[in-house]
């Protein structure tokens, strides 16, 4: 499975907290104190005798940690230190398995959540971008794996997943009694799945490998996960602080900028202003190659939030409420035709 | 007492040492019969960090010894909430208050002493750590420009269609002119050096009361105003409050003069915060509201549905209007 971010409702941030075994014991490993804890975002905000600490239960292998942990001190040591490290226990491990879990603590760092919708932080937030892709460079682990390896592998990832929409629809047409979901998800699957299929195509339209080639010999690394909440800015914008590094992986850096790009686009209609603009501070910064366009644009079109949703109903079967399910879905797939006039600005920018 | 409301109290006693000896429902809040008192039980509809961020603005804003804001009673442990089966729950003081409302100039004139008040005392803010500080500076060209960019895109898919239903008609009736308007409050922002003024604003950690419900202000037994409680409240340039206010008292759209010169006294506005609130009450908000509601949810409800709501949103653009011929740089120029 590849290292994805994972997605959380008000639901899941519940269950996840209860499952924490908040005793004592595990605070006295780190030779802490405990004075309050409060719960954000599915982690705990831990208040102790040395400060405020974040604790976080580990969702994968410990040898993610290792990677993690690795790659957040290679940053520091090439003077990105806008990073939070993780805090070894008494014993010096990097982590505390406690009966049937495992957990990591890291030092709390204060701040605002970086605001997307404000042009002054998204600025900052694609500034900071910038640095930590070329402090990525250089990275060499022995603990990485080919999960955390995504160079070279567009190709498969985007065939495997229209494969997938292909499933999903088979599954969804032969359900006896269809719910909304089902409903909503046929209702647009055909569209989403000629786009799947033109992004796949697409990728032969630009210099992939080339990039590819470049990116394995740089050895950057890419955050995967690069949302707003995962940055923390100063009032005074002089301190900038990047959190979550659990799920970065060896990829080309557009792969961030595109998520980027993304995650702007479907707050602001699609519209090509706010895309220009992300891509142009970043061009100022670092710049971008035609064909690392292109890559952003094929990237933008894979339908990537309708086929995770679908994947999650279908698939993954995650334990959500079906409300829930249906609002997502609405949400990711009633924009479309906004989303396609963009495509098509985009691709012409591209020059595609 | 009522038997679903036992385990409140239960965790009312065992949060706060206080025994509740009636509990009056009010909404979704409660009046509180204490032993020690009354208080007002309010439901919250939002995360215990997000409390701590409103909790954190109550605090600073007390220090600087503005008063004006009902008291919140912390928990044995000092929390500003108490976390139940039920929810999340906050504790105020009450009394014999009355929520006011907007119509009578002498309260109005309070209230807008009271906001600008406030404004003075958010400077400076610093929120607890581990609140989740809401902002919305910088905005506002943006999501105008979104809007305008969604309005566009429906206007012409309803004009491909052959057939069009009574809400398509009505929104095809409509949506030139609220364009239109979109456009050039995009244009009135151009005009004045807007981020500029964020910056300014983000350097002072200007905050906004931004709900003017009915229920967010009330009148004390000592006649005094008081902010209920804080929210909605975030991090903005007042001159998105000043225009919250103004169109909250849109029916009567030539307050808006009264209300800037009345803040204008207390706390002085210059002319580009001026054209800031002249382009933020003329941007169409709830056309736009409802033209995204009905753009991503149009397969599911009727079109009598859809209609009833466009009718309602058509209604205040007659007296949003009326804000256009309104001179309110004016009212500061004479000032001068």
């Amino acid at each position: 499975m590849m290292h994805e971010p994972i997605e959380l409702i008000r639901e899941e941030e519940k269950t996840i907290l209860v499952e924490y075994m908040l005793t004592p014991d595990l605070f006295e490993a780190y030779g802490l104190k405990v004075i309050d804890i409060v719960p954000k975002r599915g982690i705990y905000r831990i208040e102790t005798d040395q400060g405020f600490k974040c604790l976080k239960k580990m969702k994968s292998g410990r040898k993610d940690i290792y990677f993690t942990h690795e790659a957040i001190e290679h940053l520091s040591q090439n003077g990105f230190n806008k990073v939070s490290r993780i805090r070894r226990t008494l014993e010096g491990d990097l982590f505390l398995t406690y009966g049937d879990d495992t957990y990591f603590m890291m030092d709390w760092i204060d701040g605002r959540e970086c605001d997307y919708e404000n042009p002054i932080e998204l600025d900052i937030a694609v500034k900071t971008l910038t640095e930590l892709h070329n402090a990525s460079k250089g990275f060499i682990t022995k603990h990485g794996d080919e999960d955390r390896n995504q160079l070279g592998k567009w190709p498969e990832i985007f065939k495997r997943r229209c494969d997938e929409l292909m499933i999903m629809k088979e599954m969804a047409e032969k359900k006896q009694e269809k719910i909304q979901f089902d409903e909503v998800f046929l209702k647009h699957a055909d569209y989403y799945y000629e786009d799947a299929l033109a992004a796949y195509e697409g990728l032969k339209s630009f210099d992939y490998e080339g990039l590819v080639k470049k990116a394995k010999d740089e050895k950057g690394f890419c955050h995967n996960d690069y949302a707003y909440h995962n940055i923390l800015i100063s009032y005074d914008h002089q301190d900038v602080a990047v959190l979550d590094f659990e799920y970065c992986i060896f990829d080309l850096r557009i792969n961030d900028i595109a998520s980027l790009v993304h995650r702007n686009l479907k707050k602001c209609f699609w519209d090509i202003d706010r895309a220009e603009y992300i891509l142009n501070r970043y061009h100022q910064w670092s710049s971008l190659s035609d064909d690392e366009l292109k890559g952003i644009y094929v990237y933008l079109k894979f339908p990537m939030d309708f086929w995770r949703i679908a994947n999650q109903f279908y698939l993954e079967n995650k334990r959500w409420r079906d409300e829930t399910y249906i609002g997502k879905i609405i949400d990711k797939s009633e924009w479309r035709e906004l989303r396609e006039d963009f495509l098509q600005d985009f691709k012409e920018m591209t020059g595609m | 007492m009522a038997g679903d409301t036992k385990p409140l109290v239960v965790s009312i006693r065992k949060s706060y040492g206080i025994d509740v000896h009636e509990m009056i429902a009010q909404r979704k809040d409660w009046i509180l019969n204490t032993n020690q008192g009354t208080f007002l039980l309010k439901a919250m509809n939002h995360s215990e960090a997000e409390a701590l961020f409103h909790y954190s603005i109550y605090q600073h804003v007390k220090g600087k010894e503005f008063d004006a804001i009902l008291d919140v009673l912390p928990t044995r442990e000092g929390k500003p909430y108490m976390a139940a089966e039920e929810g999340l729950f906050q504790i105020i003081s009450w009394g014999n208050h009355d929520f006011i409302r907007y119509e009578s100039p002498v309260l109005l004139d309070e209230v807008i002493h009271t906001m600008a008040l406030f404004h003075q005392s958010s400077e400076d803010f610093e929120g607890i750590p581990g609140s989740k500080i809401r902002t919305e500076w910088g905005r506002w060209p943006w999501v105008f420009q979104a809007y305008a960019t969604l309005g566009s895109k429906l206007r012409q898919l309803i004009r491909e269609k052959h057939h069009r239903d009574k809400t398509e008609k009505g929104i095809i009736e409509s949506i030139d002119r609220h364009l239109e308007q979109a456009i050039d409050c995009v244009s009135m922002l151009k005009q004045i050096p807007y981020l500029d003024m964020v910056r300014e604003s983000m350097e002072k950690r200007e905050l906004c009361i931004n709900n003017f419900t009915k229920k967010t202000f009330v009148k004390a037994q000592d006649q005094s105003i008081k902010i209920v409680t804080l929210e909605g409240a975030k991090h903005d340039m007042r001159g998105i409050d000043i225009a919250n206010l103004i169109l909250v008292n849109m029916e009567q759209y030539e307050r808006a003069k009264d209300i800037i010169g009345i803040y204008h006294g207390y706390y002085p506005l210059s002319s580009d915060d001026i054209k800031l609130i002249q382009a933020y009450i003329q941007f169409p908000h709830e056309y736009f509201k409802f033209i995204e509601r009905y753009y991503k949810n149009r397969s599911t409800g009727s079109d009598s549905y859809w209609h009833k709501k466009l009718r309602k949103v058509l209604k205040i653009e007659k007296h949003q209007k009326n804000f256009k011929n309104l001179d309110l740089c004016g009212v500061i120029r004479d000032d001068a």
